[in-house]
C-alpha cells in the first residue's frame, strides 16, 4: 500500500468516517438470527431469543384459551382462569406465582383477549431456574380450591362493574356485541356479571383441563439464557404433562354485517363520544393486515393523522380522534373513536364517512404512505424495546399465526402498496355495514338528520 | 472546512478511552472525552433500532449566584419553548413530531443538581436530535424580552400547581432538613423571586458562562457500532465551548445533626410527613449496603409498608379501596445524588403523628441494632437485584441509569458493578451502615392550620 503524508491521515479517516456514517445500517426492529424454536414431544413450542446484552430475562406462557375459546355455558371461564393462576399453589415449586415473583423483586402480569391468555414475568438472569419453574408449573399444573375460586368471583364481579362504570371501556364491549351478534368475537372478554356468578367450579376447572395443555400453548423467553438449558429445562419441568387432545372447534365465521348496527345512549357530558366499528381482516390475509395497520396509521397517528388533521386542527369539531386494530386470528374490528362537542355529532359522522371513503376513492400518494410506514415502523420498534416487549411479539403472534410474522412484521410492512392501501380500505370500509356507538346527552336525534349522515357521493 | 469534518476530526482526537467493560456479548461500555471537555459513554445495543441518549449538564442552584436562583428552569423554560416550535407537524423539527407521535421521547427537565435530556427516537434520527439538543443547550443565543416574559408566566403556573401538591411541600421541607443551609435545598418562594427579577440580559450571560460542555456528561446506548455513534457526537457537540477540563462535582453534605422542619397547610386535613435518613456516598460498597436496608424497610413485604399502624395512616377510619389506590405509606428509594437518603412519605391522622415519627425511627433503629432476620436480609438482597435488572429495561432507562452513574459514581461502568455488588452484602455490612448513617435523621413535616 502507498504511504500517504501523516498529515493527510486525518482528513482521509475523517472522510471514510463520514462515509461509513452516511452508510450506518439501522438494527431490524426484530432480529431473527438469534431466534431458535423447539417443539417438544408434549407439543409444546418453545421460541427463545437470546439476548446477552443485560442481565434480565423475560418469559412468558402464551395459551390458546380466551373468550374465543368458550361457549355459552362457560362464558367468563377464560378471565376467570387467569384470575386463579395467580392465586393457585402449583404441585411443586416455590408457592404461589405471583407471590414468589414480586416477592423476589420481579416483574409479573397477565392479560385475557379473544383469541389467548397469557402471563408474563421478568427477572434478573439468575433467576431464571426458579421462576421458570414457577410458572411453568404454575400454567400447567394449577389447583384451584373452591373458597379461592368464590373469591376470585367477588374480584372479578368488581372488575366488571368497573368496566361497566368506564365509558370507553363499556363503549367498546358494546360495539363488539353489535358487530359480532353470532360470533363468540361478540361476547364481552371476562362474561358478563351474570354469566361470572353462574360460573360454577367444575365448569372452571373444565376450561382449565381442556385448554391448557402443552400442546395447546406457546413458552416465550427473550434474555441473557442459553436456548439449548432452556429446551432441557422445559422438557424436563413438563414431561410429566402428555399432549392431550383440545376439544374444540372454530366457530362459523361471522356473517358479513347488514346495515348500520347502532347503539345509541345517554351520558351526562358536555364531550358526546361516537364509536365506528368496521370488520377487518384476521391474520390469514397478512397482506391486508399489515395495508389494515398502514390505514389506522394514516388516519390516525397523533398529530399526523388525517382525521386528526381536518376534526382537530382545521375544522375543530372534535376534541380527538382515536383509532384501535387489533390484529386477531379471526377477522377483528377496526374501530374509530371521535370524542366532540355534542353539537358537532352530525357533521363529523358525515366527515368521518367522507375520509373513509376518500381512501377508497383516491390512491394514497405515495409520500404520504412513506410516512405511514415510518411511523409504524418506529411504534412497533418502541414496542419492542425491552425483553418483554418481544416477548410480548413473539408470543402474541405465535398463538394467533407464528412468531416468525413478528420477525417479517416491517419487511411486509414495507411491501404494501398504495393500491393495497386501496384495495383494503375498500374491503373495510362499508358505509352500508358498520357498528356504532354513541354517547350524548341526548338520546334522540330526528330521524331525518341521521338519513343526512350517508352520503354515498362524497369524495 | 464544514463543522461537521471538523467535528469528525475531533472524534479522531479524543482522549483515549478510560474505562471498557463487559464480557462476550455482554453490554459495552465505553468513556471517552471531547476535547471540549464533555464525557461521552458510549453502550451498542441491537436488541431493536432504537437511539436513546441521556445528557446531564451538571448545574445546581448553588452554581447559580443567589439573586438569580430559579436561572435554571427559566433557562430551561426557554428552551423547551424554542424546541416545541421547531418540533411540530409543519416546523424545522418535523421528522421528530412524526416520531414522537409514534413514542419517542424528547424531554428536558431541571433536577436538583443537573439539567437533563432524556431522548429516544428511532437510530436513523439520532444525529438530528443530537444536533437538537446541542443547539439548545450549547448555542449562542440570545433570548428577547418577550420570550422571557412568557416563559416567567409559565413558571410562575407550573411552580403555582407544585405548591399546591401537599406532597411536594412536605418532600421540600424534608430536602431542607435533610441538607441544612445547602443551596440544594430551595425552597419553591426563593425560586420564584429570582426568577421574577431576571431579564434576558441575565439568562444569556448565565447561559453563556455556565451551559458549557465541559460540564456536560453524555450516555448513548444505541445499536450503532461505536465509532459511529462517537461520530454522531462529536459531529453534534464539539463545535460548541472551548476546551476546557471536565467539571467535578462540588461538595455537598447533609446536615451534621437531626432536623426537622415543620409547617401547617391550610388545603389540608391530615398530617403530611416525610422521614428519612442519609446514606454513603453513590456507587460505594455501602451505598448498595443501605440500598438493602431500604429494601428490608421498604421493598416488598418491608417493615414499614407492612406495619398497619403506617399503612392505616395511625388511627385514619379509611375505606379499603381509598389505602389500593393511594396508600398512606410511600417510600422513597435510594437513587444517584450527591447525598443519597431513604425515606418514607406518610399520611396521618393530626393527633397521632408522634407516634408515627416515633414508630418509623424505631424501625430505623432496629435495623442499626442488626434486629432482622437471615431471611429478610435474602428477600431484600432478592428485590435489590431484581430492581436493578428490571428498573431500567428500556433504551432510555438504561442510557439515563449509566450517565448517572457517570456523573454521580465517577464511572459510568457501575451500571454493571453495583448489582455484582448485592451479594456480597452481608448482615454486618447493613447494621455497619445503618449505624453509622441512621443516627442522624430529616423530617418535613406538614400539619392542618389550627
Amino acid at each position: 500500500m502507498k504511504r500517504v503524508k501523516g498529515y493527510f491521515v486525518p482528513a482521509l479517516v475523517a472522510v471514510a468516517l463520514f462515509v461509513s456514517w452516511a452508510g450506518a445500517s439501522a438494527a431490524p426492529v426484530i432480529g431473527g438470527e438469534n431466534v431458535s424454536i423447539k417443539v417438544l414431544d408434549n407439543g409444546l413450542r418453545v421460541v427463545v431469543k437470546e439476548e446477552n446484552t443485560w442481565p434480565i430475562v423475560s418469559m412468558g406462557v402464551y395459551i390458546k384459551a380466551g373468550s374465543l375459546h368458550e361457549s355459552d355455558a362457560d362464558a367468563g371461564a377464560a378471565h376467570m382462569v387467569e384470575h386463579l393462576l395467580f392465586e393457585a399453589e402449583p404441585v411443586e415449586g416455590e408457592g404461589k406465582v405471583a407471590e414468589y415473583i414480586e416477592g423476589i423483586g420481579g416483574r409479573i402480569s397477565a392479560f385475557t383477549g379473544r383469541d389467548f391468555t397469557h402471563v408474563d414475568v421478568t427477572v434478573a438472569s439468575q433467576y431464571i431456574e426458579a421462576a421458570l419453574q414457577s410458572l411453568v408449573g404454575t400454567v400447567l399444573a394449577a389447583r384451584f380450591e373452591d373458597e379461592v375460586v368464590v373469591k376470585e368471583q367477588m374480584v372479578v364481579l368488581r372488575e366488571i362493574a368497573d368496566r361497566s362504570a368506564n365509558s370507553s371501556l363499556d363503549m367498546g364491549t358494546v360495539l363488539w356485541g353489535l358487530a359480532y351478534p353470532d360470533h363468540p368475537y361478540g361476547r364481552p372478554i371476562g362474561g358478563t356479571a351474570e354469566q361470572v356468578r353462574k360460573l360454577t367450579v367444575d365448569a372452571i376447572r373444565g376450561f382449565y383441563n381442556r385448554f391448557y395443555v402443552p400442546n395447546n400453548m406457546t413458552l416465550v423467553a427473550v434474555g441473557r439464557l442459553d436456548a439449548d438449558w432452556l429446551f432441557e429445562r422445559v422438557e424436563r419441568l413438563t414431561r410429566s404433562h402428555a399432549a392431550r387432545p383440545v376439544q374444540w372447534a372454530s366457530p362459523a365465521p361471522a356473517a358479513p354485517l347488514s346495515g348500520i348496527q347502532r347503539d345509541i345512549a345517554t351520558r351526562d357530558s358536555e364531550i358526546a363520544a361516537v364509536v365506528f366499528g368496521w370488520r377487518a381482516p384476521g391474520i390469514s390475509d397478512k397482506r391486508d393486515v399489515c395495508a389494515t395497520d398502514l390505514i389506522y396509521t394514516l388516519l390516525g397517528q397523533g398529530a399526523t393523522g388525517r382525521l386528526h388533521k381536518r376534526l382537530v386542527e382545521q375544522d375543530k369539531l372534535a376534541a380527538g380522534v382515536d383509532i384501535l386494530y387489533l390484529t386477531q386470528k379471526e377477522p377483528g374490528l377496526f374501530i374509530l373513536t371521535v370524542a366532540i362537542l355534542e353539537k358537532n355529532e352530525l357533521v363529523v359522522r358525515k366527515a368521518v364517512l367522507e375520509e373513509i371513503k376518500r381512501l377508497t376513492a383516491e390512491k394514497v400518494p405515495e409520500e404520504e404512505l412513506a410516512c405511514a410506514k415510518r411511523l409504524l415502523r418506529t411504534e412497533y420498534a418502541f414496542s419492542n424495546e425491552s425483553y418483554a416487549g418481544q416477548v410480548g411479539s413473539l408470543g402474541f403472534y405465535d398463538t394467533i399465526d407464528t412468531y416468525e410474522f413478528a420477525i417479517d412484521y416491517i419487511d411486509q410492512v414495507n411491501a404494501v402498496t398504495v393500491d393495497d392501501i386501496q384495495r383494503v380500505a375498500a374491503r373495510i370500509f362499508d358505509t352500508d355495514g358498520y357498528a356504532m356507538v354513541i354517547r350524548r346527552r341526548d338520546k334522540d336525534v330526528p330521524p331525518g338528520q341521521e338519513v343526512r349522515l350517508y352520503c354515498p357521493n362524497a369524495s | 472546512m464544514s463543522q461537521r469534518i471538523v467535528a469528525l476530526l475531533a472524534t479522531l482526537f479524543m482522549v483515549a478511552a478510560t474505562g471498557l467493560c463487559g464480557a462476550a456479548g455482554e453490554a459495552r461500555v465505553s468513556t471517552q472525552t471531547l476535547p471540549n471537555g464533555m464525557r461521552v459513554t458510549l453502550t451498542q445495543d441491537t436488541l431493536t433500532d432504537i437511539a436513546a441518549f441521556h445528557l446531564a449538564l451538571v448545574i445546581s442552584p448553588a452554581d447559580i449566584p443567589e439573586a438569580n436562583t430559579g436561572a435554571r428552569e427559566l433557562i430551561q423554560q426557554l428552551m423547551l419553548n424554542r424546541l416545541r416550535s421547531a418540533i411540530q407537524p409543519d416546523g424545522e423539527l418535523r421528522e421528530l413530531a412524526e416520531a414522537i407521535a409514534a413514542d419517542a421521547t424528547f424531554a428536558i427537565s431541571s433536577e436538583a443538581e443537573y439539567v437533563e435530556a432524556r431522548v429516544s427516537v428511532p437510530s436513523d434520527m439520532l444525529p438530528l436530535a443530537l444536533d437538537a439538543v446541542a443547539e439548545a443547550f450549547f448555542a449562542d443565543t440570545q433570548y428577547t424580552d418577550e420570550e422571557v416574559t412568557a416563559a416567567r408566566d409559565q413558571l410562575v403556573d407550573a411552580f403555582g400547581r407544585a405548591a399546591s401538591s401537599v406532597t411536594d411541600r412536605t418532600y421540600r421541607l424534608f430536602r431542607r432538613a435533610l441538607l441544612g443551609k445547602s443551596p440544594l435545598a430551595e425552597d419553591i418562594a426563593s425560586t420564584l423571586a429570582g426568577i421574577s427579577g431576571m431579564t434576558a440580559e441575565d439568562a444569556h450571560s448565565l447561559r453563556r458562562d455556565l451551559y458549557v460542555p465541559a460540564r456536560c456528561s453524555i450516555a448513548l446506548v444505541t445499536p450503532l457500532r461505536e465509532d459511529d455513534a462517537a461520530a454522531a457526537v462529536a459531529t453534534a457537540f464539539a463545535k460548541y465551548g472551548a476546551p476546557a477540563a471536565p467539571l467535578a462535582l462540588g461538595p455537598v453534605k447533609p446536615a451534621d445533626a437531626s432536623a426537622v422542619r415543620v409547617a401547617e397547610g391550610t388545603d389540608m386535613a391530615l398530617a403530611s410527613m416525610v422521614v428519612g435518613v442519609p446514606l454513603p456516598g453513590y456507587g460505594t460498597r455501602d451505598f448498595v449496603a443501605g440500598q438493602v436496608a431500604f429494601m428490608i424497610l421498604g421493598g416488598k413485604g418491608g417493615r414499614l409498608i407492612s406495619d398497619t399502624r403506617l399503612s392505616h395512616g395511625m388511627g385514619l377510619a379509611l375505606p379499603k379501596s381509598v389505602y389500593e389506590q393511594q396508600p398512606a405509606i410511600e417510600m422513597v428509594a435510594p437513587g444517584p445524588m450527591s447525598v443519597p437518603f431513604l425515606g418514607a412519605h406518610i399520611v396521618a391522622n393530626p393527633a397521632f403523628i408522634e407516634d408515627v415519627r416515633e414508630v418509623v425511627l424505631a424501625h430505623f433503629a432496629s435495623i442499626a441494632a442488626g434486629k432482622f432476620t437471615e431471611e429478610e436480609l435474602a428477600g431484600a438482597r432478592d428485590q435489590l437485584a431484581n430492581q436493578y435488572a428490571i428498573a431500567y429495561d428500556s433504551y432510555s432507562a438504561r442510557a439515563q441509569f449509566i450517565n448517572l452513574n457517570a456523573v454521580f459514581g465517577g464511572d459510568a461502568g457501575l451500571y454493571a458493578e453495583l448489582p455484582k455488588l448485592v451479594d456480597t452484602i452481608t448482615a454486618e455490612d447493613v447494621t455497619r451502615v445503618a449505624r453509622e448513617y441512621f443516627a442522624t435523621h430529616a423530617i418535613g413535616l406538614q400539619m392542618p392550620a389550627s
